[in-house]
């Protein structure tokens, strides 16, 4: 009874925004039709995980496997080690490369030169528009045994041979990490810079009033501020879990790190899509997005609970 | 509520089957057949050897990965030259089609919605078989009997290779041919280096020419630049190290074939896959390997050969000239003396003989077809078009552009296909015959399934019409030779005079794989752990490193199957054998 009133309820108060808001839904309309059109009818395409199925033959006349392809995917004999490195990399991402971009906003918000900081910020930018492909040249330019690195390492008697970098399993994932960071510092700082700048001018008035230094005003009042913008994109990351990205590691890696280099992004491109198993890749992708879905969940509720805060 | 629940379900459920339902094929499998009887033409055929039509032949070709604008725009007015010479002596108008994505994703898209083109051409193997196993390209096995004289003739007994169990044919190749004694892997070396040795005879087996290189460094341990000289580096991540022993070795495909027992053995499992890796690894512990040669770049391999940092070259034979004297003699001409050269050496393992080595291959059917798929309407004449290509002279046409003066070649009047005094000039050459043929007069621009080897006299094929002054003469390219059959170019002498490799002819060792057998997965998961490997073991830091790391590869590839992809390739292999003699 309780339900069924809630519903109602519910459906009321759609019917009314409808009426009430109708040039914002208007306005909408082309939004909604587009991620209906090309995000959830596409969805429809997942059914190809559980059939055996061959471009351009009726679906109902392809094989039907159920779970055959996840079950050979976790028969792989590196399998757990293609799921670490995932999970290594995305990991190191959603850390060291989450708090990076805050850090950089909250560094930047304490230049008052308005000029430097623009030029700052619009430098820090420019890497995201570089594609991996110039950032994996660049890297073996300056990794390479006659790099810059290593020539300035030589010049200062730290080592007597050449390190061939990329060719170190154990420095890979602090490179690609660093690469990542380097890459995309500046373009995610962005939406921080524009939490900071939301957050109410006088409460660090208020806070000078109260004997705040600089160092206390960010941690009392600019983390604070920003916790909700930081929570949400915490959320919305969690659901990236398994996507630790292929073309960097695919560009950047050798045969002697591919033991740390690959995941289920370069496994599922190099055995689903280059050598056309399209069922295989979108079982794979499914299985994905459905741990990466219950994930971001799970981490809504706890926010919800702990700091209540959600993003739905 | 519950019921409601239950129909909403039911009703996403049939929109997602029906949707999917609709984005698949829509026919059944079958085997289409087409009518002939409009290429039943009356008439004689005109100086091409072309009973030309009354109704213009168009044909819609989708060519594969590719600039369509760029072609389109035809900048260069190539493309015009061939359309109109087409148009006006045959009658016949092509449309090619390329995109700028991957040919298999796309023709996996057009396999979905159906919609392709009446031919596919540069097709791989595996896709022409999607498109017949779903009935989707035509049989063309009577088209062949009654207009493909041409293509039977040429092809022999490699016909057979290309029928299925039922005998029928539904697929050509793309670019065929003998390619009986050009360009393999060598082991190559700068000459002006070597010849400082002053040594009489250069090497013939991988120690000689580990030695021939060791000394060759020593001279030389920096470059003008002041940087470290090495023998060699990679593009490929040290693959085309273990190609090239291989060859020498006499494997084919990574395989040791035993003709007597029928038995095949993959590298890894030889002891001479384990002599490989330590030769390789020997260069390794020596430096004389580049230490970056694992994330190497062509465009950065190139650079460190101009600047004479790499000075030598085992594998692929023209990184050594794009790398070396095409590079010096154009950018550096002050510098530059025809001696400056990589020397194309062909060598043998130890214990074998330079006919046995497998440095050069000879496939006959390529790896890519040619289908013509259930669009087409005119099979008949499709089929006449495709033979009168596969004429010698419509091959050569295809191949250097129709015959006139503003052309690189024109036919005599005592019918001899003469070529113009310029492009005899190697050195000139990229200007007076590649960019001609190819840019002014459309040559090579339209071979949809044509011998793209050399075109030389035998049992099968008559090029005798070819100008004497030339060799070596393939729809892409030509060698001039004096009359005792050396090349005439000093330089090219001075690279190739040392290549005494004869080609193996590997078309039976030909295998396909399904991408969805679990055979494909495992061959691929091998191949994946032999790369990684591979570059462990050369990079052992001994010898008996080395050979820990071999032992530990071959367990863990036989572990992941190697025995049932040795026995997949064996039948495959069989399979052809059994199909080559019909």
């Amino acid at each position: 009874m309780k339900n069924e009133k809630k519903t109602k309820s519910k459906k009321a108060g759609l019917m009314k925004s409808f009426r009430t808001q109708k040039q914002i839904w208007l306005i909408c309309a082309i939004a909604l039709v587009w991620v209906i059109v090309f995000c959830y009818v596409p969805m429809l395409g997942n059914v190809i995980a559980f059939f055996d199925y061959v471009p351009g033959k009726n679906i109902l006349d392809c094989e039907f496997i159920g779970l055959k392809h996840w079950k050979d995917f976790f028969a792989l004999p590196d399998m757990w080690r293609v799921f670490r490195n995932t999970l290594v990399i995305s990991g190191l991402n959603m850390t060291v490369g989450f708090v990076a971009p805050i850090i950089f906003a909250l560094l930047l918000n304490e230049i008052h030169q308005t000029v430097f900081k623009k030029v700052i910020q619009t430098i820090s930018y420019l890497p995201y528009f570089i594609s991996w492909v110039v950032v994996a040249s660049i890297l073996m330019t300056l990794l390479g045994t006659e790099g810059n690195i290593n020539g300035i390492l030589q010049s200062l008697g730290l080592i007597d041979k050449p390190i061939s970098f990329l060719n170190e399993k154990n420095m890979f994932w602090g490179i690609l990490t660093s690469a990542n960071i380097w890459k995309d510092l500046g373009w995610s700082a962005i939406i921080y810079i524009s939490a900071i700048a939301g957050v109410d001018q006088e409460l660090y008035q208020a806070g000078s009033v109260d004997g705040l230094g600089r160092f206390g005003k960010v941690w009392h009042i600019t983390l604070p501020g920003i916790a909700p913008t930081i929570i949400l994109l915490f959320i919305m990351n969690i659901g990236n879990i398994l996507n630790a990205g292929f073309e960097q590691q695919l560009l950047i890696g050798t045969p002697l790190t591919k033991e740390v280099y690959e995941n289920i992004d370069t496994y599922v491109y190099r055995y689903g899509v280059q050598i056309g198993r399209y069922s295989f890749a979108t079982a794979i992708g499914l299985m994905k997005s459905a741990i990466g879905f219950g994930l971001v969940i799970m981490a809504n509720k706890i926010s919800g609970k702990v700091a209540d805060m959600r993003l739905f | 509520m519950h019921k409601k629940r239950i129909t909403a379900c039911l009703l996403a459920c049939m929109m997602a089957v029906t949707s999917l339902a609709g984005c698949g094929g829509a026919k059944d499998e079958k085997q289409p057949t087409a009518d002939l009887s409009s290429a039943d033409l009356q008439g004689e055929e005109n100086e091409w050897g072309w009973v030309v039509p009354e109704e213009t032949l168009v044909i819609d070709v989708y060519g594969g990965q590719g600039d369509q604008e760029e072609l389109e725009a035809d900048e260069k007015g190539g493309k015009a030259v061939m359309d109109q010479w087409l148009l006006d002596n045959l009658n016949v108008k092509i449309n090619w089609t390329y995109y700028s994505v991957d040919m298999d994703e796309k023709l996996n898209l057009m396999l979905a919605n159906g919609d392709y083109p009446a031919v596919i051409t540069n097709i791989t193997d595996e896709m022409a078989n999607k498109f017949i196993q779903q009935g989707k390209a035509l049989d063309l096995t009577e088209a062949l009997e009654k207009y493909g004289d041409n293509i039977t003739r040429r092809y022999g007994n490699y016909l057979n290779m290309l029928k299925d169990e039922d005998g029928h044919i539904y697929k050509l190749a793309h670019l065929w041919g003998n390619n009986p004694n050009v360009a393999g892997y060598d082991f190559g070396i700068r000459y002006d280096y070597w010849k400082e040795l002053g040594e009489s005879e250069i090497y013939s087996t991988p120690e000689g020419y580990y030695e021939a290189v060791k000394k060759v460094l020593e001279n030389h341990p920096t470059n003008a630049n002041g940087q470290t000289t090495y023998g060699f580096s990679s593009v490929d991540k040290g693959q085309n190290f273990l190609k090239a022993m291989l060859g020498a070795y006499g494997f084919i495909s990574d395989y040791q074939h035993d003709e007597a027992s029928g038995e095949f053995k993959h590298w890894i499992n030889t002891d001479e896959g384990l002599e490989i890796a330590k030769f390789v690894n020997k260069l390794w512990l020596e430096n004389m390997i580049d230490p970056d040669f694992l994330s190497v770049d062509y465009e950065t391999l190139m650079t460190k050969m101009q600047n004479e940092q790499i000075l030598a070259n085992f594998g692929t034979w023209w990184y050594g000239w794009t790398g070396g004297h095409q590079f010096w003699a154009t950018q550096d001409p002050e510098n530059y003396t025809v001696e400056k050269r990589f020397a194309n050496v062909s060598v043998h393992a130890d214990g074998k003989t330079m006919d046995d080595t497998t440095l050069l291959t000879n496939n006959f059917l390529g790896s890519y077809r040619c289908i013509i798929t259930d669009k087409c309407t005119d099979l008949g004449m499709v089929m006449r078009y495709l033979n009168w290509e596969s004429s010698e002279l419509g091959n050569f046409i295809m191949g250097w552009g129709p015959p006139s003066e503003d052309n690189v070649w024109d036919i005599a009047d005592d019918g001899t296909w003469v070529l113009d005094d310029e492009i005899l000039h190697v050195d000139t050459k990229e200007t007076t015959f590649h960019a001609v043929r190819e840019e002014q007069n459309g040559g090579g621009t339209y071979m949809m399934a044509i011998n793209g080897q050399w075109m030389k006299t035998d049992d099968t094929q008559n090029f005798d019409h070819i100008d004497p002054r030339v060799d070596r003469v393939s729809v892409y390219d030509y060698w001039p030779v004096n009359e005792d059959g050396t090349f005439s170019d000093e330089g090219i002498q001075l690279s190739w005079g040392f290549y005494t490799a004869n080609a193996k002819d590997t078309s039976m060792y030909n295998v396909t794989y399904d991408p969805n057998d679990d055979i494909t997965i495992t061959n691929q998961t091998i191949k994946d752990t032999l790369e990684t490997e591979w570059a462990r073991i050369i990079t052992a830091e001994s010898e008996e490193e080395c050979e820990q790391y071999f032992m530990e590869a071959r367990e863990k590839c036989n572990s992941l199957g190697l025995e049932q992809v040795t026995e997949y390739v064996k039948s495959q292999y069989e399979a052809n054998v059994e199909k080559f003699n019909g």
